[in-house]
């Protein structure tokens, strides 16, 4: 646009134009005329608070100040005369309000109403005023900021320093002068300079950035500073320009390196720790760090740690809380668990500090398993090591330069000290005079080093004087870092006294070899001769020198091998006595059989030889022989014999059997070294056992015992076996003997005992006598015979028959005779009588007689039965039957007057009989069985009545049965014959009453009557066998009484056993017994068999 | 009246016989008997007497035995010698009994008591009585 610039259009047409402007201006104009305001604006009224009409009145200097109102008004009114200094200055006004108003005018004159006035245009300035204030004050306060400020700050523009402040000073070491429009990078680093040029660059691009960060500095002095950089962007003089905070950074680095170096330091400590290291939060007991080593030990990676609790890791959790609540500090010994739950020790050092305002506890924690295991190791190798020395039964000593530093117990023993003792007496003078230097010199030597392990003897004193031989084996040792002596020492005392006896004894040894005949010598393994006495030198012929002769030379040479391989396999099975016959040879070359006698001897198990003695036994040899040949000729004759000849070894075993053995017993010739009882029934078998071992034992020769032998095909034969032991140095070694077959002999025997059995039997069961008579004499009677005639079978023996025969009857007895001879007649039987031994008595006898033939010879073989009771008996009870007879013939009356009188007086006869009886038997009625009286009594009632004749003979027997028991109630034992007369008289009894239903036998032989017996016994078995046993007329009770072979007397009744209603007599049999019993005597026995009762009582001989 | 003697002992059953024909002469004595299979046997075969005098103790056994094999329809008088269990049993059982050696006065009381009796009221004796007996 085409300015137009000129004059007119600088002013407006318009002066009311002019008038608003003034009127409406934003500044304050005013006229001043004097001082006094001629005009005043809107804008000035308004800035001071009057109206216009107010200020007509008013000077300006009203609205002044004080204290400005003469500079002004002077100024004013200078300005006029000096052609006023017009211009801008400024003042304050006082608003109406009061308030101050600072303002800024301007004045130029004019020309007002024909005076010089001053147009004023003011402007109210206050707030910049106020403006210019606050800038002032922050200019300050900035100015103060920034030059008080501990950190540099600068300005720079363009690379160059636009302001620096004190602090930048004094850190770079430059002032202000030296610094202000100089290059910045002369205070930086070499190496940075690259580093802020390309900042700086960005920078003045109008790369407006703020930036903090470091670079290096050097101070004037040459010192490197680091600074933190904060940079930021401001426009300087109009320009970009670098407003940068300083901040010395240069201690802090240096910190920061040697923590950084530390910390490096550290973590490579604590990552190449091989302990585990663990951090440990005290409160939580939470894990907040574990090196690489806590992995390796415990398990866990990192991060599963950092999730665990000290107490999770540790076995003893309990222990570990309390340790760690406590801060303790060090623990020997605790044991952590590891992640796969293995247990291990560990020894933990902690110490605690701060991280991060928490307690945390750095727990060092150190597997000591291993070292645990070697402190254990060492424990139990020290006490090893201190019990072998302690025990030792060897002596130990530990010297040091002389002195005497340990001793265990045995060495202290030994020298009969304690060890306190040793250790403070003992030195050089204890060891034995002749010794002491010698050994003392030994020891030094070993403390200088001079000498190694050295073993030597030498004596030492004891406590109590005496000197002992000890042997030293001695060592070096490291003792407290220097060199020691360790001796072991034994006690060799003994030892050697041992040897000095055991050369002694040799020495006698060898003398006494010298003096036997027999050879004694010693071999090597290799069998060289290392020894042999002078016998052996002399039999042998080998030279006095023992060089060079081998055992193998003195044996014979085919005998040598057999030798050889016998000692090599003795060596080989450590064999130790030897025992071997060879031919021995002479140095001559002659020969003759010896007996080796040896003794191996071993050493570490090895063969070292052996000793012995060698005895010549030509002799022996040669007797042996001669024994050979011997038996070779029993043998052959043995043989040749008909009879089984046999031997026997130790153990029963047939070591020899002739021909004839083998031949009788079955065996073959295959048969050998069998026992002996192979031939022998099981029967016997024990029995020639115990022959064997008698033979054996007593040495003697046995006459012959029988035995049944048995043949190898089962069938056996009766043997009779003489035998005698056979003995070698009066040591039995085996049985001889022969054997010869008695089958024949014994079957004889056997069919002569059973004949001789059954001959015997008939003539002992004979109740009648028997005799054979041969030329008329008697050669055999049997006892009953004695019992009839009274004579002993002696005095029977050799008599003449005629003898018995009674003189009136000689005759008959002849003709019978005769008769017999001329044999009209073989046999006979016929009643006769025969004379008693007294002469006077006759015994009737049926005697019944056979012919017959006795060794070649007739005989007569006779039975003579005596019938004198059976007689008496017979014509007594005929007797009584007649008159039995007689009276019933008669006529009742008569009879009975008769017998009425009779009876009348029997019956007082009896009754005082009886009465007496009566009054008897309350005595004896102990004595005896009282039913027997009863019944006594009972029978003799009805007699009376029925036969009174018989009743006073009844009577009478009573009587006499009574009159024993008196006699005799008082006798423990009676004599038999006695007994017997009491038994005629109660037998008499029994057959009134029982009559033909009572059959008594007695045989008893005269030469028994003289024995004892208890009195009544008898008695009391008969009434117990009528008691028990039913008999009648046809079967009636047979008792026998007889003597046995044992000497008891029997009372044997056949068994006809009636019901058991009466009252049992056990008692009785009882009785019997204990009346034997208090005799001391064999008892009574009572046997009942089937046919039979068998009562036996002992007989008492006188 | 008939009457049998059962008796071992031959001289007490004669006495016996002399003392009943004293006591009464009208008083037969048709048997004698020793056995008890003497008395079984004439039982069975012969008529009963009017009365028994029975002893006890006989040959081959008691006399009881003859009860238990023959039935017996007449009084029988006991005799025994002194046997207590009998005698307990005859006292027990009421039956009539003699001790020997036999009282005239107390046969003679017996056999004045069997002379009128009527048979038909004569309680048998029970067999029972002797196996009782026996076995106490």
């Amino acid at each position: 646009m085409n300015k137009n610039c000129s004059e007119n259009n600088y002013f407006p047409e318009n002066l009311e134009f002019f008038f608003e402007m003034v009127e409406n201006a934003r500044d304050g104009i005013n006229i001043t005329q004097n001082g006094v305001f001629k005009y005043v604006n809107r804008a000035f009224c308004d800035m001071i608070g009057y109206t216009r009409e107010e200020l007509c009145c008013k000077t300006a200097s009203d609205l002044l100040p004080e204290y400005d109102k003469k500079r002004m008004v002077k100024q004013h009114f200078g300005k006029i005369e000096e052609e006023r200094n017009f211009g801008l200055d400024t003042t304050t006004l006082i608003h109406k309000n009061g308030t101050k108003i600072a303002i800024e005018f301007n004045t130029s004159p004019i020309m007002y109403e024909g005076q010089s006035a001053s147009f004023i245009s003011i402007r109210d300035i206050t707030e910049r005023k106020l403006m210019q204030e606050k800038l002032e004050q922050s200019e300050q306060k900035y100015r103060n900021l920034v030059e008080n400020a501990h950190d540099g700050i600068i300005i720079t523009q363009f690379g160059k320093f636009k302001y620096v402040n004190r602090a930048f000073c004094s850190a770079i070491e430059y002032t202000e002068e030296e610094l202000v429009e100089n290059p910045f990078l002369m205070v930086v680093a070499e190496e940075d300079h690259s580093k802020m040029i390309e900042y700086h660059k960005m920078r003045m691009a109008g790369d407006k950035h703020q930036m903090i960060y470091e670079a290096k500095g050097v101070t004037k002095s040459g010192k490197v500073k680091y600074f933190e950089i904060n940079t930021s962007y401001i426009e300087y003089n109009g320009h970009p320009a670098t407003f940068i905070i300083l901040r010395d950074h240069t201690a802090q680095r240096i910190m920061e390196d040697v923590l950084k170096a530390s910390e490096k330091k550290y973590r490579r400590l604590f990552e190449a720790e091989s302990d585990a290291i663990f951090l440990i939060d005290k409160e939580t007991g939470r894990i907040l760090d574990a090196n690489p080593a806590a992995t390796k030990i415990y398990g866990y990676n990192h991060d599963e740690f950092l999730k665990l609790k000290n107490t999770d890791i540790s076995a003893e959790p309990d222990k570990t809380k309390i340790a760690t609540a406590e801060d303790h500090e060090f623990v020997p010994i605790r044991y952590h668990k590891k992640k796969n739950g293995n247990v291990f020790a560990v020894e933990i050092s902690a110490g605690v500090t701060e991280l991060d305002c928490r307690q945390v506890h750095i727990i060092t924690a150190r597997d000591i398993t291993g070292r645990l295991q070697m402190q254990n190791e060492l424990k139990e190798s020290e006490k090893k090591y201190r019990t072998l020395i302690e025990k030792s039964l060897d002596g130990i000593v530990i010297s040091q330069d002389g002195k005497i530093i340990m001793v265990n117990k045995a060495f202290a023993d030994m020298l009969g000290y304690t060890i306190e003792e040793c250790l403070q007496n003992f030195g050089p003078d204890s060891l034995a005079t002749e010794d002491r230097e010698r050994v003392m010199d030994i020891h030094f030597k070993r403390m200088r080093g001079e000498v190694g392990d050295m073993r030597y003897n030498a004596s030492l004193l004891c406590k109590n004087g005496k000197k002992v031989t000890v042997e030293f084996n001695s060592t070096n040792i490291d003792f407290n870092g220097k060199i020691a002596s360790f001796i072991s020492t034994r006690d060799i005392t003994q030892q050697i006294k041992m040897q000095e006896i055991i050369e002694k004894s040799e020495r006698k040894f060898r003398e006494l070899a010298d003096l036997l005949p027999q050879t004694v010598f010693e071999f090597d393994p290799d069998g060289n001769v290392t020894y042999y006495n002078k016998a052996g030198r002399l039999v042998y012929g080998f030279p006095e020198s023992n060089t060079g002769i081998n055992a193998i030379d003195v044996i014979e040479f085919n005998d040598r091998q057999r030798m050889y391989d016998t000692i090599v396999n003795a060596a080989i099975n450590k064999q130790v006595n030897l025992v071997e016959e060879f031919t021995a040879q002479r140095k001559d070359g002659s020969t003759f059989p010896v007996i080796f006698y040896g003794n191996l001897m071993y050493e570490n198990g090895q063969y070292i030889g052996a000793r012995g003695l060698v005895i010549d036994i030509s002799e022996r040899k040669a007797m042996e022989e001669a024994l050979k040949k011997s038996e070779r000729k029993f043998r052959e004759l043995a043989d040749l014999l008909p009879q089984t000849v046999f031997e026997l070894d130790l153990n029963g075993h047939v070591t020899y059997l002739n021909n004839a053995g083998r031949m009788a017993f079955g065996f073959s010739e295959n048969d050998i070294a069998f026992p002996a009882i192979k031939g022998i029934v099981p029967a016997d078998h024990q029995k020639l056992k115990d022959n064997i071992k008698k033979a054996f034992i007593e040495k003697g020769r046995d006459g012959g015992m029988e035995y049944t032998a048995l043949r190898q095909d089962g069938t056996t034969f009766p043997i009779i076996i003489y035998s005698s032991p056979m003995t070698e140095n009066n040591k039995p070694f085996g049985i001889r003997g022969l054997i010869i077959d008695i089958s024949e002999r014994k079957a004889m025997e056997e069919a002569l005992r059973q004949s001789e059995e059954h001959y015997r039997q008939v003539i002992q069961s004979l109740q009648e006598g028997l005799f054979v008579l041969q030329d008329e004499k008697f050669i055999f009677v049997n006892d009953a015979i004695v019992n009839i005639l009274g004579y002993t079978v002696g005095e029977m023996k050799g008599k003449h028959f005629g003898t018995v025969i009674p003189p009136e009857l000689r005759e008959e007895a002849v003709q019978r005779n005769i008769g017999r001879k001329s044999g009209i007649s073989e046999s006979w039987s016929y009643e006769f009588k025969l004379l008693h031994k007294d002469g006077k008595t006759r015994i009737p006898v049926i005697l019944s007689t056979n012919l017959t033939e006795l060794d070649g010879k007739t005989a007569v073989v006779g039975t003579a039965k005596d019938i004198s009771e059976r007689v008496k008996a017979e014509e007594e009870i005929k007797a009584a039957h007649k008159r039995l007879e007689e009276i019933n013939l008669d006529l009742e009356q008569t009879v009975r007057d008769r017998t009425k009188e009779l009876t009348k007086a029997n019956t007082q006869l009896l009754k005082l009989q009886k009465e007496n009886l009566q009054s008897q038997f309350d005595v004896l009625k102990q004595q005896v069985n009282p039913h027997f009286l009863f019944n006594s009594l009972n029978v003799l009632t009805s007699l009376i009545r029925v036969e009174p004749e018989l009743a006073e003979k009844f009577t009478e027997h009573l009587a006499k049965v009574y009159r024993y028991v008196l006699e005799n109630k008082d006798n423990e034992l009676v004599p038999l014959s006695t007994e017997m007369n009491f038994l005629d008289a109660y037998i008499f009894l029994l057959n009134i009453r029982f009559m033909d239903k009572v059959q008594v036998n007695i045989r008893i032989p005269n030469g028994k009557m003289s024995c004892y017996i208890i009195p009544l016994a008898m008695q009391l078995l008969i009434e117990n066998a009528i008691k028990h046993n039913a008999m009648s007329k046809k079967s009636p009770l047979v008792i026998d009484i007889f003597i046995d072979k044992h000497n008891l007397l029997n009372v044997v009744n056949n068994l006809q056993e009636r019901e058991a209603h009466m009252t049992s007599t056990g008692v009785g049999l009882k009785n019997i017994q204990n009346r034997y019993k208090l005799l001391n005597n064999t008892v009574p026995t009572f046997i009942k068999t089937e046919t039979q009762f068998i009562a036996r009582i002992p007989l008492v001989e006188e | 009246m008939r009457a049998v003697i059962i008796e071992d002992e031959e001289f007490a059953a004669r006495r016996l016989e002399r003392m009943i024909a004293e006591i009464d002469p009208d008083i037969q004595i048709v048997a004698r008997l020793e056995s008890v299979s003497d008395s079984v046997e004439w039982l069975k075969k012969e008529q009963q007497p009017d009365l028994i005098f029975m002893d006890v103790h006989l040959e081959d056994n008691s006399s009881f035995n003859i009860f238990s094999s023959v039935s017996i329809h007449c009084p029988v008088v006991f005799t025994t010698a002194t046997d207590e269990k009998s005698t307990i049993i005859f006292r027990q059982n009421n039956l009539d009994y003699l001790l020997k050696p036999i009282c005239g006065d107390e046969l003679r009381h017996l056999i004045a008591k069997y002379r009128n009796f009527d048979v038909l009221n004569y309680k048998q004796v029970d067999v029972q009585i002797f196996s009782n007996a026996k076995n106490n």
